[in-house]
């Protein structure tokens, strides 16, 4: 038991790398209508990390705009933070910010009047397996502590431990135990589901 | 590279930064399933699949707002590139917000404020980061007073600022400048971070756009005052705060290094200017500036200091350390200690005038006014409000309410002292006398500590209301809801109130009349969409009601307009509420429960829907929405049938809502939880159904209450997709337009459709609080609310009813009432930009 994972396997390209090249950004900068071309490169990461946080489509996607809104709005501005990293990192970190917001909303405004459950997925029909590995690790993510919940939401947007490190303001050792601990909550987790399922 | 072995954690990182970096990933020292497992995690995360459309709706999205946000912010030739604005955060207005412009400043943002007359301040600070970004950008030094105009040494506060703890030296809560005056409108709301420390509003400072607040975790953060957005934290030094120059007077955090340490920051960017090691300073003991010098507690002692340099200027022993931070005026030093001694000394030296004792064992900040120390002092015998002569420091008067409730830190104007207590009341005393004049009930637990400005008293309660009285009657002028009980005092800067909630949320609160747009605006872009109040609005308010004080209107869900011109309005009670045209409620009819003719209007608690539609022959259809079921009754409402049980199946029910007759005459039933619409004959019997669950052409995501065009096609709002979507006669996508948005075509819970009759579209957007107006093609046309509780506000509108053309009657849930407009017209025709999708 628990060894159907071992083989490696494509994880899939990480979203969002290898177009925040200083230039794009300041162009962006001076003239908003180069944004498009981060929009472009990092929509998908953003809508994915909010996804990751909030659980739901739709409330991800509003996240996203937000955060997205706030980035072209305040873009002229970010070179100043001192101890600020790069696009990525602010960005995920306006990202983290924006969903943030959307928890608080859930708690604060439990009831729009329709039920707070999630709306079918879009996917049904797909890959229904994917599907429940997907609940089944949503559910597993949700039992770990917020910091672990942080650091873990933002190594699977794909945030690298130096991006993590600035985007939460804390060192990379901080940033790296507490990886180290989540996932070892999370196997933990694991092999006691398997074990009440054995 | 380094020879030292990595630990676990590092091979984690090294492993996992491999796959997010997309570079060949090596295990290297971890066990492989422990690889494989973040494998799994990893694809998942980047599989799970996107919603059909949601790049498109962003991209439209942003397009959207980017236009939105450049027609209402090129002014003074800032364009966007280099300006900021107010953020808006989930409950922000996106009309652009005027600020106070208070006479008497001085420096740059005065000069700035003079050039155009009408830039808001917004645009000053727009202006003044562009400045300080081209400085960066040029590699130039910074000078501080670039970001914060160089205050005057002198104690007097400019005109608007909240300089230090109880707005003044003498504590008296009095905003210098004046408070938000008109009604309330939400500038911004700032939700703190689940990993960040909580900031205090009632402990910091603000002034010249900037607030300066006190987090738990011993940061000073400073936030922009238009916005809500932070500008930069302090690390190490925070707690208590006072305003000084280009500085601010801050203590070390006892988890620091420098622990208790009395500090001064940079007010640009929080660096340390000079700590002194005066004694252990107590995260309590708020630091005064009085004419040039400081005052605190220090240890066991009262220390006044120069807040230039820190040196101490002389040091008095008190008997034991002090219980709060001091209060000057008057050459008065007033200061309590933790074993019930007040003391009066005297700023110049330090030399002891006076002392009192107390039983007291908790002594609040004093407040100093017209030769009268007051102070609240709890814990003795009896908790109980003091007033002390200033000179003699003998008692003049003593307050106690009649349930003996603690009190808290008051208000005190020349004449009166605004005492809240923690029994929910709030008292006004002759500040002379301590006579009763006034008592105000707000709630029945507690009441923070006000602030008074311009005759209107603040203070926020545990009944989560943001209140504004008179000051001199004590007559309510408004309240306003927040999202919990107010656990922080109110704090005033610039017209603009700041207060915080115990769910940690900060809100600032400006007032209608300086948040209007004026005659400075700028012209509008051709293709903007107009302000959201102007004089000869297409749709005006008329009345809001909510039932009478025997039958208050409860959890109202859905409305509709019967033949005589009768509102009925669905309660989560179980029963309907029917009002006259004018508001005045006629009856309430109806029974909760789930036997025949009994209704369940509401889950009992999360949802209070239902909906009712009225024949052609006076009777009316029911949708039972929580009996999962719909009843007919005759115009005698005598139950004819019902119809339905809960399942999936065909004519079954789970959460029927909207319903509405197709052009046939046949019943359409939309099913929140099934996703799907129905049609009965008008006898219940099932002909066909259409939809699904699903984001696609067709499919729903909650539908909710539905309404028939006069051409006969069926608008469904799509509430889960946030976008209303338009079938024809047969149920066939025909088209959609919306995406979750902040209005103006953008939605967050479209809850119903109605037509006015004229080809203008009404749709309740219950998240944005608001009601938008399109044409029958889909082109947003206009929108009118906001959050609030004032007339034509709304918290979580619902469901919309229009008579005749010329009048909507509207749910306003969350507010507990319905409120009436007038739809004049004409409405503006719709901008070049198409919204509608397909």
């Amino acid at each position: 038991m628990a060894r159907q994972y071992v083989e490696p396997f494509d994880v899939g390209d990480p979203p969002g790398r290898g177009c925040d090249d200083p230039e794009t950004v300041r162009r962006a900068q001076r003239d908003s209508a180069a944004f498009t071309t981060l929009f472009d490169c990092f929509w998908e990461l953003i809508l994915r990390y909010c996804y990751g946080r909030l659980r739901s489509w739709p409330d991800a996607e509003d996240a996203a705009q937000a955060a997205f809104f706030q980035a072209v709005t305040h873009l002229p501005e970010f070179e100043l933070r001192p101890a600020g990293g790069g696009f990525r990192s602010w960005l995920l970190r306006v990202a983290h910010n924006e969903s943030a917001s959307f928890l608080r909303l859930r708690i604060r405004r439990p009831a729009l009047p329709f039920p707070e459950i999630e709306p079918a997925d879009p996917t049904a029909g797909d890959d229904m397996e994917a599907i429940a590995i997907n609940d089944w690790l949503a559910g597993l993510c949700a039992t770990l502590s917020p910091a672990r919940r942080d650091v873990i939401e933002f190594r699977l947007a794909g945030a690298t431990t130096k991006e993590i490190a600035q985007i939460l303001g804390k060192s990379e050792k901080t940033v790296n135990k507490l990886a180290e601990r989540a996932i070892a909550d999370l196997v933990k987790r694991r092999q006691e589901q398997e074990g009440e399922a054995a | 590279m380094t020879d030292r072995p990595r630990s676990h954690a590092e091979e984690l990182a090294r492993y996992w930064d491999a796959l997010n970096l997309g570079q060949p990933a090596d295990p290297g020292a971890l066990d492989p399933d422990e690889a494989a497992f973040i494998q799994l995690l990893v694809s998942q995360a980047r599989r799970a699949q996107i919603p059909a459309g949601a790049r498109a709706r962003a991209q439209r999205a942003l397009l959207r707002q980017h236009a939105r946000y450049q027609t209402t912010h090129q002014n003074g030739g800032t364009s966007m590139t280099n300006g900021i604005i107010a953020a808006p955060g989930p409950f922000a207005p996106w009309r652009p917000v005027r600020l106070a412009t208070p006479a008497g400043r001085s420096g740059r943002v005065h000069q700035a404020l003079s050039w155009g007359g009408a830039l808001t301040l917004a645009t000053v600070l727009m202006v003044m980061f562009f400045f300080l970004y081209q400085d960066q950008r040029n590699n130039a030094l910074i000078p501080s007073a670039q970001v914060t105009p160089v205050a005057s040494p002198a104690a007097t506060p400019e005109a608007g600022s909240w300089p230090q703890w109880g707005a003044n030296a003498a504590h008296t809560r009095v905003a210098s400048g004046p408070g938000p005056e008109g009604d309330p409108e939400l500038l911004w709301s700032r939700l703190a971070e689940p990993s960040s420390p909580q900031v205090s509003i009632d402990r910091g400072a603000g002034a010249d756009g900037v607030l300066y607040l006190p987090s738990n975790g011993g940061e000073i953060v400073a936030i922009e005052a238009a916005s809500g957005k932070e500008l930069w934290r302090s690390s190490g030094y925070g707690d208590t705060v006072a305003i000084d120059g280009d500085g601010l007077i801050v203590h070390g955090h006892p988890g620091s290094g420098a622990s208790g340490d009395l500090a001064r920051i940079s007010r640009a960017d929080g660096h340390v200017i000079w700590t002194a090691e005066t004694g252990r300073i107590n995260a309590t003991w708020n630091p005064v500036i009085a004419d040039g010098v400081g005052y605190t507690p220090s240890g066991s002692d009262l220390i006044a200091f120069d807040p230039t340099t820190g040196e101490t200027l002389w040091r008095l022993p008190l008997a034991a350390p002090a219980s709060r931070g001091a209060s000057v005026a008057g050459g008065l030093v007033a200061v309590a200690d933790s074993q019930g001694t007040m003391y009066g000394v005297k700023a110049a030296d330090g030399d002891l005038v006076w002392s009192y004792q107390t039983d007291a064992t908790i002594i609040g900040h004093a407040t100093i006014t017209n030769g009268i120390v007051s102070v609240n002092a709890n814990g003795g015998a009896q908790d109980a409000y003091l007033a002390l002569d200033a000179a003699t420091g003998s008692l003049k008067w003593r307050y106690a309410t009649p349930d003996g409730a603690t009190l808290l830190t008051a208000a005190v104007s020349e004449t009166t002292v605004y005492l809240p207590a923690q029994n929910g009341m709030l008292y006004a005393l002759d500040a002379e006398t301590g006579a009763l004049q006034w008592s105000f009930q707000a709630g029945t637990s507690s009441v923070t500590s006000p602030a008074l400005a311009g005759g209107v008293l603040f203070f926020g309660a545990s009944d989560g209301f943001l209140y504004a009285l008179d000051a001199a009657t004590g007559v309510e002028r408004w309240r306003f809801q927040i999202d919990a009980a107010s656990n922080s005092g109110v704090v005033i800067v610039d017209g603009v109130l700041y207060l915080s909630s115990s769910a940690d949320t900060l809100y600032a609160i400006a007032g209608s009349t300086l948040a209007a747009p004026t005659s400075g605006t700028p012209a509008p872009h051709p293709n903007a969409v107009p302000a959201d109040t102007v004089s000869g609005d297409p749709v005006t308010f008329a009345w809001a009601a909510d039932g009478d004080a025997q039958h208050p209107l409860l959890g109202p869900g859905s409305l509709a307009i019967d033949a005589h011109g009768q509102i009925w309005v669905t309660s989560k009670i179980g029963s309907f509420f029917i009002f006259d045209l004018d508001g005045n409620l006629l009856e309430t009819w109806g029974e909760p429960g789930s036997g025949e003719g009994q209704f369940a209007f509401s889950d009992g608690g999360m949802n209070d829907i239902a909906s009712i539609l009225f024949a052609s022959d006076g009777g009316f259809y029911v949708a039972d929405t929580f009996n999962s079921r719909i009843q007919q009754f005759d115009y005698q409402r005598r139950l004819v049938r019902t119809w339905g049980t809960n399942g999936p199946g065909d004519g079954q029910f789970l959460a029927p809502v909207g319903i509405a007759f197709d052009a046939q005459g046949n019943l359409l039933v939309a099913d929140l939880f099934r996703n799907d619409v129905q049609r009965f004959t008008p006898d219940g019997v099932f002909i066909d159904k259409f939809g699904g669950p699903g984001s696609g052409p067709g499919q729903f995501s909650y539908p909710g209450l539905t309404a028939v065009a006069p051409d006969g096609s069926i608008w469904v709002p799509d509430v889960g997709n946030n976008r209303i979507q338009v079938l024809d006669q047969n149920g066939t996508f025909r088209f959609a337009f919306g995406a979750a948005g902040n209005g103006h075509g953008g939605f967050s819970g479209p809850s119903q459709v109605a037509f006015d009759g004229n080809g203008y579209v009404f749709v309740t957007d219950q998240g944005n609080n608001l009601v938008q107006v399109f044409d029958l093609d889909g082109h947003f046309l206009y929108q009118f609310g906001g959050l609030g509780t004032g007339d034509g506000q709304f918290n979580s509108p619902g469901s919309i009813a229009i008579n005749h053309g010329t009048t909507a009657v509207i749910v306003d849930w969350h507010n507990n009432r319905i409120q009436k407009f007038k739809i004049t017209g004409p409405f503006p025709a719709p901008a070049a930009e198409a919204t509608p999708t397909s």
